[in-house]
């Protein structure tokens, strides 16, 4: 303890003008003390040697977050007061001798869900933390070999914090345009503290031959408490982007606070999926990751089009809205979403699309499960501007609960301002009936296996959404989150 | 001073209002629970669209503190309505006896003034001070029993069957002094009874007027009642209207508001089906244009198992009009099976129109039927088509496809003659709006 | 042995006793027809075999191959061989009637200890059995009786059991909604299934499909009793007289 507050003390000695990178060699520590202050900012900055102007960012950021209030009066959630400086804002990577020594020591329960979901035993073994990713596993070599081949063909895949340092053009051109630094409390947040994340930048005319992160979802380390990711889809280009894990992911920070931009050029497609099975807490709702993600694409370019994928089964509150704005004419944004919910567990999410160039079209397709006592809202917004000729938007949204002590809740919101646009929306509510359970058990199927089959029949249009491999592993997500939901 | 709106004359009106003393207390109370909680703002949810910080720069009098305006051109306004079983008119929120015709009365039908009921029958009024009590947490309906004054009581005896419906006409008008008032109004259907009412709530221009009214609705087991609502002002009246009704056991509340006319309109409506086998229709049209700003915020709270709800809403936006639809299904928990839907339909006829729609489902129990839907846009392109290759001119058509597609809600109502009336209230509209534009398009 | 073993079963639905004593015997490869007015409790009998919630069995029992099998889940005694054709087939929205097919195929495998089939294996299964009962492709492909005609459900209902290989099928008003075409498939559908090892019950209140579907026995059930047992020429004796004098008798 007394070794961090020194270097807290030392870090208080460099003042703003003094900044020098020099420093960072002089903090040992792999984990800054509790609590948030602008030096705090300045240690992560540090530690992450970065340049001077993301350091202002950083505290322009902070600043303004000091000033907001935390979004609590329409959010369908209920959860107590975060204490925000009960947090520690910077911690380095694990090392392998933290984690468990073998398997044998892994929780039981978490071993299960792996096989469920019929992950290997050496993907096991990572996920689990037992073995390091670069000692054995194959696909490393194969990520390794796939990322000389991206940067070939002059794709840019790094950590944010390598690009901040090799890409300073591009990340300051475009982190934060999307997202400002002012955007909302836990965006605001996150650009004040963010210590990981993604970078992605493919050059004009390239269509992205594979799914990004496929191969690096095992070997990417904790995602983070804090993570930023930056895309950007030049002119003409086409990637897709997968992020999270469907094996249960455990995480000692309780707050997540994600943000993330994409940004499509003329032509240019971003597909974004997105598995997120963060720990839930348990039955009784003790525990679990309060997730409030900030994410949003803008459809700058003429013709470009942003998908968003989401199958969300974990963390005990979710709170993000992934949206598009359709800057660019003729650009197109897409929302699907599944939602479930058990137990305790709480969602409010869903979708913003922005209509502002002509001819913009838009696509919700959002399915909300509720199960045990949890409670699930979808909450999106269209908004049609009165300089969108022609915009076209489509929602659906259904919801199914699961046993009667659950929630479902639809909170579309239509704002509508130019006379040639035309906005559809339809929501609808439902449960498994007793028929559809009775007629699957005579043909043999237990209530799990007949749950399963009849929400995997409820979810299929939004899954079939998802990379091919992928959905097979979120089919089965959606069976385990609602074991024990029925019968 | 206070720095509410509204109430820095309140003391001066309180002085010149009488009633029994519950009366006070209760006009006490609403000041109270109003100063509480302020004027709602756009960051309630509830007003997320909806605006009154323009009402705050405008000085509104209580009514019958400031000076009477003329009445000469009352009769014009289309006070009276074909097949009315009665008529019942107020002014500024007071009973114009004069202007109104209760002479012969059905049986089984009572139709009085409140401050006429505070006077003579303060008793039978008493027995319905729960119904004058707002909801807590509502501020205009709280505002409005700070200034309790008149309005009207009508009470539909149990079993009584009335085929013509009971008319009820508030006027609002101003002279150059902006003023308000606050009308009460209280609805009884008792067990069994089948009635029908319509409220015509009619302004004219001159100066500002706001009219804050409170309506409380009980339909007792097996009743039905019609609740059929026009709103036709003019540029200077604003109307904020606060409805709360209790459906019992098997009864039925059936509600339509038409709205063409007003600068700024609010029509909140909460129905409580708090017995088995409720039911409630809340439907509604509107038809805005200029810079007027309609909003129609309809809660519906399905508290016990087997209730029935649905909303219906159509309406056509014209110049800057603005449209808010806010629709509110609850289904509290064990509600089971429950049937609720909500529809809203929007028709943009102009750039500068905008609409706002939120139709909300929040749903606590499993075997429902709940569900909603929303659409907003512009005339069908290829019905348009269809009437010009039949040699229609293009308003004549669309002129057409806006009466069809309001009538189409129209046509809901249950009672025929509030229907027939209604569809001409709509012909009208579009009669004055086809020359509006041709108006403004001068001789080619 | 006896296949199934009905005896003195009396059951109710929300408190009211519907099943006032009922004993049948079955043996394998007989194929039983059970007619009668309605209201009798003729579904009521195929509902409480299956083991369907909400029917609740007062007194008696039923041994099926030995066993008790009122104490049964539902799903266990689908993969002991009893099978359900609907009277009201069940819409799934989303799932594929291939998958659906697969998954009831794969429960009642695992059910016996046996592997799932790979998806080969399957699809070559399907084909065979689509292909006698003319079911296209198409069909397959669509979410489980979504938008199915009513001779489209029926048809996915035999396709149902011809892939499951029941030991004793219910068929439960299984000529309901159809004309005769459809009614002739499904027929020549269950009759190609009939073997000595299979056992059929079969549910109707009109004579029309055991002209398609011979009966070994014929029983009458009127008032949740047997009131007449006989062979198949009892069908035809009821088309003409109706059942007044069962409805009469239980007045």
């Amino acid at each position: 303890m007394a070794a961090e507050l020194s270097t807290v003390d030392q870090v208080q000695a460099v003042a703003d003008d003094k900044y020098k990178y020099g420093f960072v060699t002089d903090i040992e520590s792999d984990l800054a003390p509790k609590g948030l202050n602008e030096d705090i900012i300045r240690f992560i900055s540090a530690k992450k040697g970065e340049p001077e102007w993301m350091l202002a960012w950083r505290l322009s950021a902070y600043r303004m977050w000091l000033t907001l209030e935390e979004p609590h009066h329409w959010a369908r959630l209920d959860y107590p007061p975060i204490d925000y400086q009960d947090s520690h804002y910077y911690a380095a990577p694990k090392r392998k001798e933290d984690g468990p020594k073998s398997l044998d020591e892994v929780d039981p329960q978490i071993l299960e869900t792996y096989k469920k979901l019929g992950i290997p035993i050496q993907e096991q073994a990572m996920l689990a933390g037992v073995v390091a990713v670069d000692a054995v596993f194959d696909s490393v070599s194969v990520a390794t070999t796939y990322k000389a081949k991206l940067e070939e063909m002059g794709v840019i895949f790094c950590p944010i914090s390598e690009a901040v340092k090799k890409h300073p053009d591009l990340v300051r051109k475009y982190l934060g345009s999307v997202v400002p630094y002012s955007d909302n409390f836990f965006a605001t947040l996150n650009s004040a503290v963010f210590t990981d994340g993604s970078f992605v930048y493919v050059p004009k005319g390239l269509r992205c031959p594979m799914e990004l992160s496929t191969y690096f979802r095992i070997n990417e380390k904790s995602t983070g408490q804090f993570e930023r990711t930056l895309i950007i889809a030049d002119e003409g280009s086409y990637v897709s982007y997968l992020e999270g894990c469907t094996a249960p992911q455990r995480d000692e920070n309780q707050l997540h606070a994600a943000v993330v931009e994409l940004i499509a050029l003329d032509d240019a497609e971003i597909k974004y999926s997105t598995v997120q099975n963060w720990y839930p807490g348990d039955a009784e709702g003790k525990g679990g990751i309060y997730n409030f993600v900030t994410k949003r694409g803008a459809c700058r370019g003429r013709n470009s089009k942003i998908s968003w994928t989401q199958v969300e089964t974990g963390s005990a509150i979710t709170w993000k809205y992934p949206s598009c704005i359709l800057q660019g004419d003729n650009s197109q944004g897409e929302f699907y979403s599944v939602a479930i919910t058990n137990n305790r567990q709480q969602a409010d999410t869903g979708t913003k699309m922005i209509h502002i160039g002509r001819n913009t079209r838009s696509r919700i397709v959002s399915k909300g499960i509720s199960a045990g006592r949890a409670n699930s809202t979808y909450r999106g917004l269209v908004r049609i501007m009165p300089k969108a000729e022609g915009a076209r938007n489509f929602t659906q949204c259904d919801s199914l609960l699961i046993g009667d002590r659950c929630g479902a809740h639809t909170v579309p919101y239509i704002e509508s301002r130019n006379p040639t646009a035309k906005v559809e929306h339809e929501a609808t509510t439902s449960k498994i009936s007793d028929e559809q359970l009775f007629y699957c058990k005579q043909r043999g199927l237990s209530d799990e296996e007949a749950v399963s089959l009849i929400v995997n029949g409820f979810c299929k249009e939004v899954l079939q959404t998802l990379p091919m491999e992928f959905a097979v592993e979120a089919q089965k997500l959606v069976a385990i989150s609602l074991e024990g939901s029925v019968g | 001073m206070d720095t509410l709106p509204f109430i820095d004359r309140h003391a001066e009106a309180l002085a010149r209002l009488g009633g029994p003393g519950w009366i006070a207390d209760l006009r006490r109370t609403g000041l109270e629970r109003y100063r509480a909680l302020g004027l709602p703002t756009q960051r309630d949810e509830a007003w997320k669209y909806t605006s009154l910080s323009a009402l705050k720069k405008i000085a509104f009098a209580p009514a019958f503190l400031a000076a009477a305006p003329s009445f000469d051109g009352l009769p014009a306004l289309g006070g009276s309505m074909a097949g009315e079983a009665c008529r019942f008119v107020m002014v500024n929120g007071r009973f114009a006896p004069a202007l109104s015709s209760l002479g012969d009365l059905p049986p089984g039908i009572g139709v009085s003034s409140l401050a006429a009921m505070m006077r003579d029958e303060p008793d039978a009024l008493e027995a319905l001070v729960a119904r004058l009590y707002p909801a807590e947490g509502q501020p205009l309906a709280n505002l409005n029993a700070a200034y309790l004054d008149d309005g009207v009581v009508i009470r539909i005896a149990a079993g009584a069957s009335l085929g013509k419906p009971v008319h009820v006409v508030s006027l609002c008008g101003a002279g150059l002094a902006p003023l308000m008032c606050h009308p009460r109004l209280l609805i009884v259907a008792e067990a069994g009874s089948t009635a029908a009412v319509v409220e015509s709530r009619l302004g004219f221009g001159g100066g500002s007027t706001l009219c804050n009214v409170v309506t409380d609705v009980v339909v007792e087991d097996e009743a039905t009642l019609g609740h059929y609502v026009l709103q036709k002002g003019s540029d200077d009246n604003r109307l904020l209207s606060s409805t709360r009704v209790d459906v019992r056991a098997g009864g039925l509340y059936e509600s339509f508001a038409l709205h063409v006319g007003g600068v700024l309109a609010r029509n909140e409506v909460q129905v409580l089906l708090g017995a088995e086998r409720a039911e409630c229709r809340v439907n509604g049209a509107y038809a805005v244009s200029g810079s007027q700003h309609l909003d129609n915020t309809i809660r519906i709270d399905h508290a016990v198992p087997r209730t029935t709800s649905r909303q219906t809403f159509k309406g056509v936006l014209d110049d800057r009009g603005r449209g808010v639809f806010q629709g509110g299904i609850l289904v509290r928990r064990n509600a089971q099976q429950t049937d609720g839907q909500q529809m809203h339909k929007a028709l943009l006829l102009s750039r500068g129109a905008e609409v706002d729609c939120k139709p909300e489902l929040e749903i606590y129990a499993d075997d429902v039927k709940c569900g909603h839907g929303a659409t907003a846009g512009e005339l069908d392109e290829d019905a348009m088509f269809f009437l010009r290759a039949r040699g229609l001119d293009p308003e004549t058509a669309r002129g057409l496809l806006i009466e069809a597609f309001l009538d189409d809600v129209i046509e809901q109502i249950g009672n025929l003659t509030v229907r027939e009336v209604f569809k001409g209230v709509v012909a009208e509209w579009l009669t004055r709006r086809k020359v509006a534009i041709k108006e403004t398009r001068g001789t080619p | 042995m006896a296949l199934i073993e009905i005896r003195n079963l009396h059951a109710s639905v929300d408190g009211k006793e519907i099943l006032k004593g009922i004993d049948l015997v079955i043996e394998p490869g007989q194929a039983h027809a059970i007619m009668g007015p309605n209201g009798a409790g003729k579904s009521t009998l195929s509902n409480v075999i299956a083991g369907r919630p909400g029917y609740e069995v007062t007194q008696g029992s039923v041994t099926y191959l030995g066993k008790d099998l009122l104490a049964l889940e539902p799903e266990a005694r689908a993969c002991e061989g009893i099978f359900l054709a609907f009277q009201y087939p069940v819409e799934i929205p989303g799932v594929a009637t291939t998958t659906f097919l697969k998954t009831a195929l794969n429960a009642h495998r695992k059910y016996r200890g046996e592997g799932e089939l790979d998806a080969m294996q399957f699809l070559k299964l399907v084909r065979e059995k689509t292909r006698a009962l003319g079911i296209g492709d198409d069909k397959l492909r669509r979410p489980l009786n979504v938008g199915f005609s009513g001779g489209e459900k029926k048809r996915n209902e035999v396709l149902q059991m011809s892939m499951l290989e029941p030991r004793l099928a219910l068929l439960d008003e299984t000529d309901s909604g159809l004309d005769i075409d459809a009614l002739k498939v499904v027929a020549e559908g269950v009759n190609a299934l009939r073997s000595p090892e299979r056992s059929f019950l079969i549910i109707t209140h009109y004579q029309r499909l055991l002209d398609y579907i011979v009966p070994d026995f014929v029983h009458v059930l009127a008032d949740g009793r047997i009131a007449r047992s006989g062979g198949k020429e009892l069908a035809l004796e009821l088309e003409s007289r109706g059942y007044a004098e069962f409805t009469g008798a239980a007045a």
